[in-house]
């Protein structure tokens, strides 16, 4: 049996020592995951980092806790970063950063941020006035794709996010752009109704406003467009000055009681032709630097109803005429930016007809 | 009660048999052994010389014949594996012992199928391959039908553990309407399907006796369909075969718990068997196996499956929002989130039209989450197998025969899709005549599909009916923005939203999953479920007659015919059978003769065999052969034989909707009227400006040339098998995809029209050739060395042309095996070795590369003589080497088993 048990063991391990020889492994193939193209070069956060230039803005960055986004290398962002010298001429230095509070620091350079990578180029130039572009701002925890919107836009070679003009543009990160901005651009608090709201010199507007509401209901009434966070209005707001003037020019006292004289239909005519838009909707945004010379509609509709003429011969102080009034009316404060838009004040009230 | 009906039954047949017996009769009885290990032989047939007297010996060797000649008597003893004795009775009185002795000569089989006549397998007339009952006794594989796949030129596709689908000469897919497979000369085909469903439904493994595989092209005797092969499975007759035989297997799988964890595998057989005076005989047969079936697990990304041409590819759920991953099942789902969702997000919130217009125009794909298989087919495989025969000799040349075969079980099918087969039933009846020149025999198939479903479109369904897409996308394309607006990455911002998407997802296995899951799959397809319903049968009857009495100096000439009727029945789920049963009838018959010539030195064999489907034109298939003795038992075979098959009965009535607007039609001429093809004509959608135009819708066929030897080689130790062929195909049927105007003459629009994917013939011949060598040679007594190696090859493919070829160039096998050595030669053992190549292949489910396969099958036996049984340890890739041999297939492990095995004979 022994011997059996040998010579028989002997020819089975050879035999499976040949046969695993022969019997190589199979093969299942693995799942082969994608290599994400890692962009190289320096993130946006390093380029802060080490740039002497925004040793500012670097200690805002890593005080506002937004340090981890930037430094993601493979998200695409575009930063209208603050050099030191924009810093400084919004009177912001690193000591003033020390005392901010990090949530405040945090929403404005959120303002700053735009969660898309975009060029100079990706920028469309005229005639489109600006490019709607959100933030990283979120004023409604509850409303995630509701962010406060930035307007960057291009005339020609000139760069401008809202009202404020790009002093250096297109510095390549591995995760997006980075621009440099002339100045901080405040992020809007308030709604055009609660901007028009708090300023003492528009309480003329306040009445017209009211007066032209009367019995109106939903978005019909002016106040309720002027507080729906959502579109984009351009109004060019007569102060009270220039609302005394026109009272008087029809024959009315300059007092804000008057309006409840002039019939509804009037004022709110008058007030449409302050607000800027296209097919009755208003649909831009636009800061001085948007504006250019030329006929523009208004809320009370296109050809051949009256429209209001700019002249932005002078970018840094333009003009705006109404079809009646016999000369333009100066901005006397421009660029307001709102939750909703953006509001000129101006020293005379447009006229569209007699 | 069983004791009872037999007593019943001896007395009716006394009856018979005593009209008969009036003639003076003597009566021998004797006993029949194995001179090697003196065991005794059951099942040898023992005639008495010169006359159509026999009998067999049964379970304990026992034998008893009555014969009215007077002796000296010759008794003529043989059976399959021994060399044939003659033994001189003189003395009636006395019981003949005899011994037989173990056969060392190879090639000494003898085959029916290769010519419908029985013949000696050396002069087969063309290729022919054969496993009988005493290969599957030593043959390491846990179920007779893996035997098949190392046969030579075999390529076996394994949806499953117990779904697995033969072909020869390439064209290898699960569910293979080219390859017939007939047992006990039925075809077991399910007629809802147009393939053998394997061994689901057939004989039990202790019930066959033997298999005949013709490779290529047999059209010619068997009728449609045998374009790339045909498989003859023939039972053990209950005359021969007799007494109670059982066998039990309990193995594990799955033990490196890789893919599922460990799991037991069984398998037991049962098989009782009668004869009763060699005049009545009958048969029983269960078999039933359970198991936890080998996971299709392949989780590579499959990529571009709506361009019709998917690749596995790189990407996972984590990293590819469209991931579309080949064994998950749902997430074949997918819509442009860009063009389908961004648009409404950018109208109700105008502030982010420009935001979203920065995104590009580039789609955003984005597919639904998946389910593994594991999640949605049921891993336990049964199957239970029954089966049962009734022989009656109405006299000793006529014998009648009543058979069935009925099975059910659950299993997976990869077609279009992964299918769950579930409660699948099939059964086969038929009643048969046969005597030495003629038989007539009719059977018919009865199937139902049970509550069989698509995995796809029930993972699919079930995710919609969870959460509809346009729930489901929107919450997602809204997510995946907030993200990217707080400044996440693109694939972060993806994954995110899918968790939200996804969030209250319910879990595989979850009471919430099973609900959904049981609701789906039992609504029929044609109502938006994943159930497909089938019950369609199959009714045949045949005849034959072998003229040779009276032409035989001529030619030997044999004569057939057949009808076949399919009756097509998925209650409007499947077929366009709505309005009832689609019948579709086919009449075929044949002829063949055969000439010796030159001394017997040259055999010529010419048939020809016509058939008729209703649907079709005739088609005439013609063979020729012959076969050259350039010296005794070597032999040089030449063929050319054709072969064709019908469009199945779902390329001919299929009206089923796939999704994506697409309705799955027949190539029946009714769709033409039905949906208005005839006044309102189709586009290509390849084309739009281009019309389709109809084409007579035709069978496919091939012919082939086909050169061979065979021959016995030293002293009858090596048996050696070479071929070499070449075979053409033309009208391969394919699919194509057609648009409809909404009304005649409008313009197409390919998005929103209704589209039609119907069958067409692909006009381009493809070519095949290759080769096979095959030795078997006995080194000493009991040991057997045998190798294949066989090689197939696609020529001259049309570019873009996809032929489905799916085979490699070379495969390989080697066995080694023993059957008796040790003490009284107790022991036994095998070992397989199987090699294939590398190749590419191409489904409807999916295509890609399939690595070369190693596998290594063994077994060791001990035979218990006292108890006539056998324990065997046997394992199939021992080594457990994972593979799958289709892209979408289960992944192979190793399977171990120990066998019991009582009276297998």
């Amino acid at each position: 049996m022994l011997t059996l048990l040998k010579k028989y063991t002997g020819i089975g391990l050879m035999a499976l020592g040949l046969l695993t020889q022969i019997t190589a492994c199979n093969k299942i193939p693995e799942v082969e995951d994608i290599q994400l193209n890692q962009p190289g070069g320096k993130t946006i956060l390093e380029i802060i980092n080490t740039e002497a230039k925004y040793s500012i803005l670097k200690a805002a960055v890593e005080k506002s806790g937004l340090a981890p986004v930037l430094g993601k290398a493979d998200n695409n962002l575009t930063l209208f970063a603050l050099d030191n010298d924009a810093m400084a001429r919004s009177g912001i230095s690193e000591a003033a950063i020390g005392v901010m509070p990090a949530q405040q620091i945090a929403a404005i350079l959120s303002y700053h941020i735009v969660p898309q990578a975009l060029t100079s180029a990706n920028i469309p130039d005229l005639p489109a006035p600006n490019f709607q572009m959100p933030s990283m701002l979120q004023p409604l925890a509850s409303q995630p794709l509701f962010k406060m919107s930035l307007f960057p836009s291009r005339r020609g070679n000139m760069g401008f996010v809202n009202d404020r003009p790009l002093t250096s543009v297109d510095t390549r990160a591995a995760n997006g752009y980075i621009h440099d901005v002339y100045a901080l651009i405040p992020p809007p608090q308030a709604t055009l109704r609660d901007v028009i709201a708090a300023q003492p010199d528009l309480s003329f507007l306040r009445a017209a406003i009211a007066r032209a509401d009367e019995g109106q209901t939903g978005l019909s009434r002016i106040d309720s467009l002027l507080n729906y966070p959502f579109p984009n209005i351009t109004l060019f707001a007569p102060t009270d000055d220039a609302f005394k003037v026109a009272l008087q020019l029809l024959g009315a006292p300059p007092v804000v009681e008057a309006f409840a004289f002039i019939p509804q239909e009037t004022v709110l005519g008058m007030l449409a032709y302050h607000v800027l838009a296209t097919n009755r909707t208003p649909t831009y945004r636009v800061f001085t630097p948007n504006m250019v010379s030329g006929p523009v509609e208004t809320l009370i509709g296109p050809a051949p109803f009256p429209h209001l003429t700019i002249d932005a011969t002078n970018p840094l102080a333009p003009t705006v005429k109404g079809a009646v009034n016999p000369a333009p009316a100066n901005i006397v404060e421009k660029d307001i930016n709102a939750v909703n838009g953006v509001m000129h004040k101006i020293d005379q009230v447009l006229i569209p007809q007699l | 009660m069983r004791k009872h009906n037999s007593y019943l039954l001896m007395m009716l047949l006394a009856l018979v048999t005593s009209i008969a017996a009036t003639a003076q009769t003597v009566t021998i009885t004797g006993n029949v052994k194995n001179s090697s290990n003196s065991d005794v032989v059951p099942a040898v047939s023992v005639t008495v010389k010169g006359s159509s007297t026999g009998t067999f010996t049964d379970d304990k060797g026992n034998f008893s014949l009555t014969t009215s000649q007077k002796p000296p008597i010759t008794l003529v003893f043989s059976s399959i594996g021994f060399d044939p004795l003659e033994v001189v009775v003189n003395n009636t009185s006395e019981p003949v012992n005899v011994e037989l002795q173990p056969s060392s000569t190879l090639g000494t089989e003898v085959v029916v199928s290769a010519s419908r006549v029985p013949e000696k397998i050396l002069e087969s007339p063309v290729s022919i391959e054969r496993v009988n009952a005493s290969a599957i006794r030593v043959s390491p594989a846990a179920s007779y039908y893996d035997i098949v796949g190392s046969l030579k030129g075999v390529d076996m596709v394994t949806s499953s553990l117990t779904f697995k689908t033969p072909t020869t000469r390439g064209f290898a897919g699960s569910g293979n309407t080219r390859f017939n497979q007939l047992v006990d000369g039925m075809d077991n085909q399910a007629p809802g399907l147009n393939f053998s469903v394997g061994a689901i439904i057939g004989l039990s493994e202790l019930d066959v006796d033997n298999m005949e595989l013709l490779p290529g092209a047999s059209s010619a005797l068997y009728g449609p369909g045998g374009m790339n092969g045909t498989l003859l499975v023939s039972s053990k007759n209950p005359f021969r075969y007799t007494g109670l035989s059982f066998q039990t297997k309990m193995g594990v799988m799955n033990t490196d718990s890789r893919y599922r964890g460990t799991s037991g595998y069984h398998n037991w057989a049962v098989r009782w068997a009668e004869n009763i005076k060699d005049k009545f005989a009958y048969k029983i047969n269960a078999e039933f196996v359970h198991a936890k079936d080998w996971l299709a697990a392949d989780r590579r990304n499959f990529v571009g499956r709506q361009s019709g041409r998917g690749l596995p590819g790189k990407g996972t759920r984590e990293t590819d929002p469209n991931f579309d991953g080949i064994n998950i099942y749902g997430d074949e789902t997918t819509i442009d989130i860009a063009s389908a969702v961004f648009p409404a997000v950018a109208q109700a919130a105008l502030f982010l039209a420009p935001y979203i217009s920065t995104l590009g125009n580039d789609p955003i794909n984005v597919s639904r989450t998946g389910y593994d298989e594991a999640d949605i087919i049921d891993p336990n495989t049964l199957n239970f197998k029954l089966g049962g025969a009734l022989h009656y000799k109405i006299t000793p040349g006529l014998e009648a025969v009543l058979a069935g075969s009925w099975g059910t079980g659950n299993s997976v099918y990869t077609g279009s899709d992964r299918y769950s087969f579930r409660d699948f039933k099939m059964g086969q009846y038929k009643l048969e005549l046969n005597a030495k020149n003629w038989f007539v025999r009719a059977y018919t198939t009865q199937e139902n599909a049970g509550q069989s479903y698509n995995a796809t479109v029930t993972a699919r369904l079930l995710n919609e009916a969870w959460k509809p897409s346009t729930t489901w996308y929107p919450e997602y394309a809204q997510t995946y923005l907030a993200n990217l607006l707080a400044g996440q990455d693109n694939q972060t911002a993806h994954n995110n939203a899918r968790a939200f998407a996804d969030r209250d997802r319910p879990a595989p296995g979850s009471k919430q999953f099973k609900e959904l899951f049981d609701r789906v799959r039992s609504i029929p397809i044609s109502a938006g479920g994943g159930l497909f319903i089938e019950k369609s049968d199959l009714y045949f009857a045949e005849g034959q007659y072998n003229l040779s009495d009276f032409t035989g100096k001529v030619a030997d000439v044999l004569i057939g015919g057949n009808w076949r009727q399919y009756v097509l029945n998925s209650e409007g789920t499947l077929f366009a059978d709505s309005a009832g049963t689609i019948k579709i009838n086919e009449v075929g018959a044949y002829i063949q003769a055969t000439r010796r010539l030159f001394n017997d030195v040259l055999k010529l064999t010419f048939a020809g065999r016509y058939d008729k489907n209703e649907n079709f034109e005739g088609r005439f298939t013609p063979r020729a052969t012959a076969v050259v003795t350039v010296a005794k038992n070597n032999n040089i075979r030449v063929s050319y034989q054709t072969a064709y098959r019908f469009p199945s009965t779902q390329q001919q009535y299929i009206d089923l909707s796939v999704g994506g607007g697409v309705q799955l039609i027949g190539g029946n001429k009714s769709f033409q009227n039905y949906y208005g093809f005839n006044t309102n004509r189709p586009y290509t959608l390849t084309n739009p400006a281009q019309q389709h135009v109809f084409k007579t819708f035709k069978p496919e066929s091939v012919q082939s040339y086909e050169i061979g030897y065979k021959g016995l080689l030293g002293n009858g130790r090596l048996l050696v098998d070479a071929y070499g062929y070449y075979g053409q195909y033309k009208n391969f049927i394919a699919r194509t995809l057609i648009g409809q105007t909404a009304t005649p003459g409008g313009t197409p629009n390919p998005v929103t029209d209704p589209k039609f994917s119907v069958p067409v013939n692909i006009e381009d011949k493809v070519k095949t050739y290759g080769f096979g060598l095959g030795f078997d040679y006995r080194i000493v007594r009991a040991w057997t060395l045998s190798m294949n190696l066989s090689s197939d090859r696609l020529d001259e493919v049309p570019t873009g042309y996809i032929a489905f070829f799916n085979s490699p160039k070379y495969r390989y096998n080697a066995t080694l095996s023993n059957t008796g050595f040790g003490t009284d030669k107790r022991l036994g053992f095998s070992v397989s070795y199987r090699w294939q190549d590398a190749f590419f292949y191409e489904g409807d489910f999916a295509n890609g590369e399939i690595a070369a396969i190693h596998t290594l099958d063994a077994q060791v036996s001990y035979k218990l003589p006292k108890y006539k049984s056998v324990v065997k340890l046997g394992g199939n890739n021992i080594l457990n080497q994972y593979y799958f041999n289709a892209v979408g297939n289960s992944f192979v492990g190793g399977l171990y088993y120990v066998s019991f095995g009582y009276n297998i004979y």
